[in-house]
């Protein structure tokens, strides 16, 4: 009787534990090969730099994303694992939020370099920072962007942000936004295209307040 | 290594009085004079300066170049196919260097 | 009276006539974003025309190909073959008991023929690498063994178990973010929507056929250059433009990417070499 009831409950738990399985093994038996072999060849194939070896390493969200070709093929736990995890990943300048300068965000906006290196040549100096915006983005009216962002020309105005409101309580909530999405955009798009600037310190929270700025201030040449 | 060098191409028959395509490409960095802004040091560039074209050892085009013309340039000319023979370029650059290159062409 | 209203209204008429013949004028002068994109593409249409400045690597190449005893490198058909070698290949050697596309087999065959150390033949692949103008027998050998090629379609043999693993690995890590700026070949080169960066429109490995276009013209002639870009290098300027680490040439990345790319080229004409901007 009680060997039936524990061969029962093994079955049981057996025929429990086997759909999961069954889930996991199914994206892993499309893909053919293990995740090992992949990050051998992908670890033979940079220079044994130890300066850079940091850089390949993942972190969790970059995990789950790299498992989805797009954001749209996320299932919706994934999705709110990953906005969760990327929420707590935000921090904030010293003075909090307040406006910053929108002549240092338009150079920082304007800028490609920062970050690249190549032992071959082309290097950026540490010196060099920018976020390259214009690669993906259109921001100034006239100004030649990329397309695999939205539009960011008259952000400030469409966003209803002029002289005298921008010092409100709204105001300021609505460049908290803007900051949140520069600082880490996965935290609203998860495993978007865009760069998590802040929180790989590419930007500092300073330069992403200036860059917020700079899209939002009434006096920026963004919305004039 | 291989600056000066070129590739000549043209139909290889033609009909006689057809107007056919010289076209050519010269390996040349075709670099302009320049003035360093800061230290104010000059280098006098290292381009092509002249390009002729022989029909049959007949000179039938001239042309001189400077460096506005981009590096490697091609160039395309012109030539009413009138006899069998030989197309010879002759180019020479600022530093005084001078190549020639040929091509063949049947004209019935 | 009735005259100087008259002259007066022509007077009206011929400056609102000037003022608006300046506005179209003004107008006609300055370039949308959009019209300095048609412009650039346009540029790089005409580009095509011609005698491309890389057929004359390919002449250098012949020579180096014998200087460096490559007659004797088997491509996957015969010794020295190179008619349609690009065709077929990455495929898997059993000399080297690796699946190696053609970069990667020139290496190999510089390694065995030519006497070289693994050292000297990076040193001799990336001796053009962030230059410009710069007559390197490395890209000249390549350009010359894959103009051998042009004309054929590319047929990788998806077939063979060891080739459809590196498309597997080639195709995860095609997928994967990585680095400071979670960037991988997917963020630009996937996706259904036709995007641009800056001025450049680009390819997509999901939409049928642009993958091939892209990449049956490497060995391409980059005019701002001055010299011709192989497959490596793309990938190497790829990645320093991902904020990836250092690409190390002929490495098994870079045969995973290749198996990856050329897979999905499969029925692509051959048409080297390619110019671009």
């Amino acid at each position: 009787m009680r060997k039936a009831l524990f061969l029962g409950l093994l079955a049981i738990g057996l025929v429990g534990i086997s759909p999961a399985q069954q889930k996991k093994q199914a994206t892993k038996k499309e893909a053919g090969v293990k995740p090992e072999e992949v990050r051998q060849v992908l670890l033979s194939g940079f220079e044994q730099d130890p300066r850079f070896l940091w850089k390949i390493e993942q972190d969790e969200s970059q995990r789950i994303c790299s498992q989805y070709p797009s954001m749209e093929a996320m299932p919706p736990q994934a999705v709110q694992k990953v906005i969760e995890l990327e929420n707590k990943n935000i921090k904030y300048p010293q003075w909090g939020i307040a406006w910053g300068d929108w002549k240092e965000g338009k150079k920082l906006v304007e800028s490609a370099r920062g970050g690249r290196f190549a032992s071959y040549g082309f290097s950026d100096k540490p010196t060099d920072r920018g976020g390259n915006c214009y690669a993906c983005h259109l921001i100034e009216k006239g100004v030649p962007g990329g397309t695999m962002g939205p539009s960011l020309t008259a952000y400030g105005k469409r966003y209803g942000i002029t002289k005298e409101n921008m010092n409100t309580p709204e105001g300021l909530e609505k460049l908290k936004t803007v900051y949140k999405i520069i600082y880490n955009a996965w935290h609203a798009f998860p495993c978007s295209s865009m760069p998590r600037f802040g929180y790989h310190g590419a930007l500092s929270p300073e330069e992403v307040m200036n860059i917020a700025t700079y899209l939002l201030h009434p006096e920026s040449p963004v919305n004039k | 290594m291989a600056t000066g060098t070129a590739i000549v191409r043209v139909p290889k028959e033609a009909q006689k009085g057809q107007v056919i395509r010289v076209q050519m490409v010269i390996t040349h960095p075709m670099t302009p004079p320049r003035r360093d802004p800061q230290t104010g040091q000059e280098t006098p560039g290292y381009f092509l300066t002249k390009l002729q074209l022989f029909y049959n050892d007949q000179l039938v085009s001239e042309m001189n170049m400077a460096a506005g013309i981009s590096a490697n340039p091609f160039i395309a000319l012109p030539l009413k196919a009138d006899s069998s023979g030989v197309i010879k370029i002759v180019y020479e650059d600022n530093k005084g260097e001078k190549w020639e290159k040929n091509a063949e062409i049947t004209v019935k | 009276m009735r005259k100087m209203l008259l002259t007066s209204a022509v007077f009206g008429l011929a400056c609102a006539g000037f003022l608006g013949y300046q506005a179209v004028k003004a107008q006609d002068q300055e370039l949308s974003p959009e019209e300095e994109i048609r412009l650039v593409q346009e540029f790089n249409r005409m580009m095509a025309e011609g005698i491309n400045p890389g057929e004359i690597w390919a002449e250098i190449g012949k020579e180096a190909f014998k200087k460096y005893n490559l007659d004797k490198c088997d491509f996957g058909l015969g010794p020295g073959k190179i008619e349609g070698a690009l065709a077929q290949l990455p495929r898997y050697f059993p000399d080297a008991k690796r699946v190696m596309d053609l970069e990667t087999r020139i290496g190999w065959c510089l390694q065995q023929y030519a006497g070289m150390t693994p050292e000297q033949v990076k040193k001799f692949v990336q001796q053009c690498w962030g230059k410009s103008q710069c007559m390197g027998e490395y890209d000249a050998i390549v350009m010359y063994v894959s103009m051998a090629s042009n004309g054929q379609k590319i047929n990788v043999n998806l077939k063979d178990p060891q080739v459809k693993r590196m498309y597997e690995i080639g195709k995860q890590i095609y997928y994967a973010r990585l680095g400071p700026w979670d960037f991988n070949c997917a963020v630009c080169h996937a996706g259904q929507k036709e995007v641009r960066i800056r001025a450049t429109r680009l390819w997509s490995a999901d939409r049928p056929g642009e993958a091939g276009q892209a990449v049956a013209i490497f060995p391409k002639y980059l005019v701002r250059w001055a010299q011709p870009m192989t497959m490596h290098y793309r990938y190497s300027e790829c990645m320093r433009q991902m904020r990836w680490p250092t690409f190390e040439p002929h490495s098994d990345l870079a045969v995973a990417l290749s198996t990856f790319l050329y897979g999905t080229a499969n029925g692509t004409e051959i048409k080297v070499p390619g110019i671009g901007r």
